[in-house]
């Protein structure tokens, strides 16, 4: 008479509830972790995604001074490089980089007359250059290995502008913006 | 925490990866060759030419600076530093081993701090005797003139040691800029 449904004997919570085990965090296992992250990060930093400090004016107004960017290393691994494309530069050692503009490849010749950039003697459109420039460079012919590259920023006396040939070899890479 | 309990095997192994790393260490850091030994030549002489702000650090001074910074350098010697400085081009150049010690005398007052950097140093030797070194890398200057003018700037230097005595000492020396408007 008093025997109930075998249905309702069992608790409606027990039948719900998940046995859960309980949860032991492995430290070994999140050493490990942390510690690829950080050599992922490390080498990631290091050789393909460079964090780079803006130091001096060279690039304004397209690039300010103390500002930041990303250096993409393996590029010019994928592409080749471009005119006007402004592209990063080994300067001394992998710590010391250089941004400057790409305007002439080896063969080309360069001159500037009264702040304007000829290259093979066709002007150079160059809507990047915000200051005025009276600088004047003669003609010179880029030599085999060697590229001619510009700061954006020509407001002062050529002479105190770091520009100029160099190294095909020195191209490091672009920032990515 | 449960221990590490690793098979004799393993162990083995172990130790073999820990003393193959160990041998790697020592082959790369402290073995003691001729190449190692240009290179440590190198920075002893930018070790000379850097200037400490007074008050900060050591400066070198006095008579035996001299006679020690000559014996960086054969008797004669092919020292080119070119460069620009307020729209001035100019070029140091030393052909004697006495001419690099008065031009280090004359230039330095003229600095109140260089520090130079070294990187990518490339030694190579041009014949098995190792009686010469050639020597490439890349060196980046920071410093302030007596003027006030900050500069920062990259060379490339070329050089070449000979070994005289035991010691290395620099045959010739080129510093040149790594970006130049100018060719030659």
């Amino acid at each position: 008479m008093s025997e109930k449904d075998p249905k309702q004997q069992v608790p409606q919570e027990e039948s719900s509830t998940f046995v859960r085990p309980q949860k032991r965090t492995d430290w070994r296992v999140v050493c490990i972790r942390i510690g690829v992250i950080a050599a992922a990060t490390v080498l990631v930093c290091l050789f393909i995604l460079r964090p780079m400090v803006i130091n001096g004016s060279s690039m304004m107004p397209t690039y300010s001074s103390r500002g930041f960017t990303f250096g993409f290393l393996p590029y010019f691994k994928i592409y080749s490089p471009q005119r006007q494309q402004v592209v990063i530069l080994s300067h001394a050692g992998f710590n010391t980089f250089l941004l400057k503009r790409l305007i002439a490849f080896p063969g080309e010749t360069v001159e500037i007359r009264n702040g304007v950039v000829y290259v093979n003697g066709k002007e150079l459109d160059e809507p990047y250059v915000k200051y005025d420039c009276n600088w004047n460079l003669s003609r010179c012919e880029v030599p085999k290995g060697k590229i001619f590259v510009l700061g954006d920023n020509r407001s002062m006396p050529i002479r105190e502008h770091m520009g100029g040939m160099i190294d095909r070899d020195r191209l490091a890479g672009v920032p990515i913006w | 925490m449960a221990g590490v309990h690793l098979s004799p095997a393993k162990k083995a192994a172990l130790a073999a990866v820990i003393l193959a790393t160990a041998v790697a260490v020592w082959f790369f850091y402290f073995r003691s060759d001729d190449a190692s030994a240009v290179r440590s030549r190198l920075r002893e002489a930018v070790a000379f030419a850097e200037k400490q702000p007074k008050g900060t650090g050591i400066n070198l001074q006095g008579a035996g600076v001299a006679r020690a910074l000559g014996d960086f350098f054969s008797t004669e010697t092919d020292i080119s530093i070119s460069g620009e400085s307020r729209g001035q081009t100019y070029t140091l150049s030393a052909a004697t081993r006495g001419e690099v010690v008065s031009s280090y005398f004359m230039l330095r007052p003229l600095l109140t701090s260089l520090s130079v950097s070294l990187a990518e140093i490339d030694v190579s030797f041009p014949d098995d005797t190792h009686s010469t070194a050639l020597v490439k890398c890349s060196a980046m200057a920071t410093g302030m003139t007596q003027n006030g003018d900050f500069f920062r700037e990259g060379r490339l230097i070329s050089a070449e040691l000979v070994r005289e005595d035991g010691e290395w000492r620099f045959k010739s020396l080129r510093a040149d800029p790594v970006i130049s408007f100018n060719l030659d």
